[in-house]
């Protein structure tokens, strides 16, 4: 079976963690450490999904400018790209529970249909630089597709590795 | 190298490309082959192209209704009032010096531009942030814009002035000549829509938007378009209609840098300094009128959307610095009327030059007085 053709429902991953707008910095940060994902779907109680959050959300706390307004900046001609975070920023213990993931996160993802092909699954994990992609169905999360579950997949196919 | 250290010591960029292009050009060293002098037309258009289309994105629907009223009236009137009053002063002293006032349409229109990195420098290095901060950002984003499409409408009145007929009939030609830039832009992003869903690597994004821009310029000049106007609805309509839009306007930052210090180096060495001191008069006039004309619109802006009295009174200082747009449109207009071209080309890079200088510092006073540093 050429995996290239197969839907994208077949190989990705159902129970994947999600966060939803509400959660804290500080149990995201220890969501992501305990789990080891470092993208987490953002869905609202009905799975519709919002955004996703990553590593280089939480870096924006450090950063000058607000979310919407770094947009326009890196738009912008002639300005110089500088990744200005400030990692000597004053941080206070009550921001672990004053930030939240609707600070964070970031509404300009993309994300699969589950009916579409590993192939254009492949296709966009490269043009867009990203190696997880969130999977939906009407607007809804229904999992997380990764470059790692389609190796394991492929794997899985060759014997290499045992199928649970 | 040269510009790196000149930066060192707090040199603007754009003025230490300047200068730059000054030392190697043919006045003093003479390093650049005459063939790459002949070619700044080209390099001008695609250069400008690529401004174009990036600007162009800023006109999202989406992200235009979420900025809110305030940014558009600010931005549509700093930079119209700038290149009236400019315009008209222009006109005043051509017609004084007794040259053709064609000359003045085009000074006029390049004053209404910015510079957005001299601006986003200053709030860098003095972390400011508030509204006034917020709101200077996002004009400083669309401005360039609107002197991108009055530089177009100028050069037009400019070319029917120049031949001395300013009749009905070249007055449907203009409107027809901005309408055919328009279509072939949008038509031209329909064409990208169409191949998007082909593309398979980040090479090949780049491939396509760098060769679709110069198709675009290509396409203008050859129907006697606006380059200018067709890309920054080319750039529109591809930031509107095509989902991965972002993909193109990303691919292209990664390589604009290098593409703006070549076109510095030979702005540089385009200017002719043996008529610097033409330009004092002219020059000192447009330096003035121009900040006049912003500190209007940013008033007048300002009270119809009820965008507050501190972006009112501070805003329009950091409207003053002025790059690249507007050194574009003066090159443009250098190559289109070889004769006054020159005076224009001369007007703007000094001035250019002296605002990069005192732009920032103004910038920095504003924002001060806004009590957002």
């Amino acid at each position: 079976m050429d995996i290239e053709k197969l839907p994208v429902a077949t190989v990705m991953r159902r129970n994947a963690p999600t966060v939803s707008p509400s959660t804290t910095l500080q149990h995201l940060i220890e969501i992501m450490c305990k789990t080891n994902h470092y993208m987490l779907p953002v869905v609202e109680d009905d799975s519709t999904l919002l955004g996703i959050v990553n590593y280089r959300g939480i870096l924006n706390i450090f950063r000058p400018f607000s979310r919407s307004v770094s947009e326009i900046v890196e738009r912008m001609p002639f300005v110089e790209k500088n990744d200005d975070e400030d990692l000597n920023l004053e941080l206070s213990p009550e921001m672990g529970t004053l930030i939240l993931v609707a600070d964070i996160v970031n509404t300009s993802f993309v994300s699969i249909k589950e009916d579409s092909t590993i192939r254009e699954a492949r296709r966009i994990m490269r043009l867009h630089n990203v190696e997880t992609i969130p999977v939906v169905s009407d607007k809804k999360l229904v999992g997380v597709l990764s470059l790692l579950d389609i190796l394991v997949y492929i794997f899985k196919e060759h014997d290499i590795l045992t199928s649970e | 190298m040269g510009a790196k250290l000149l930066r060192r010591i707090h040199f603007p960029a754009v003025t230490a490309y300047l200068l730059v292009g000054i030392i190697i050009g043919p006045r003093i060293f003479n390093l650049i082959p005459s063939r790459l002098m002949a070619a700044s037309d080209f390099v001008t258009n695609f250069v400008l192209g690529i401004i174009a289309f990036a600007l162009g994105a800023n006109f999202k629907l989406k992200d235009l209704k979420a900025a809110g009223k305030p940014v558009i009236w600010i931005s549509v009137l700093e930079a119209a009032c700038a290149w009236v009053v400019v315009t008209v002063v222009m006109v005043v002293y051509h017609i004084l010096q007794k040259i053709p006032i064609h000359p003045a349409f085009v000074l006029g229109a390049a004053a209404a531009a910015t510079a957005p990195a001299a601006t986003v420098m200053v709030v860098r290095e003095y972390r400011a942030s508030g509204p006034v901060t917020d709101m200077l950002l996002r004009v400083v984003a669309i401005d360039d814009a609107w002197c991108l499409i009055f530089s177009a409408l100028a050069i037009t009145t400019a070319s029917a002035l120049r031949v001395g007929v300013f009749s009905s009939t070249v007055l449907i030609h203009a409107v027809a000549e901005v309408c055919l830039a328009l279509i072939l832009g949008g038509s031209l992003a329909v064409g990208l829509y169409v191949i998007t869903r082909f593309i398979a690597s980040t090479d090949e994004v780049l491939i396509i938007a760098v060769g679709f821009i110069m198709l675009a310029v290509g396409l203008a000049v050859r129907f006697k378009l606006s380059p200018l106007l067709t890309n920054i609805a080319f750039g529109l309509v591809v930031a509107n209609i095509v989902r991965e839009s972002e993909l193109f306007f990303k691919a292209l930052r990664r390589v604009d840098m290098v593409l703006f210090l070549g076109f510095f180096v030979l702005v540089g060495a385009n200017l002719e300094i043996g008529i610097l001191p033409q330009v004092g008069v002219m020059g000192a006039l447009y330096i003035i009128f121009r900040v006049v004309g912003k500190f209007i619109g940013v008033r007048i802006g300002a009270h119809i959307s009820g965008a507050g009295a501190n972006i009112s009174r501070n805003l329009a200082w950091g409207l003053v610095p002025q790059a690249g747009v507007a050194l574009g449109v003066a090159l443009s207009a250098k190559t289109l009327y070889p004769k006054y071209g020159e005076l224009i080309f001369t007007t703007i890079t000094a001035t250019t030059v002296i605002y990069e200088l005192v732009g920032p510092l103004c910038a920095k006073y504003g924002l001060k007085k806004a009590g957002e540093i």
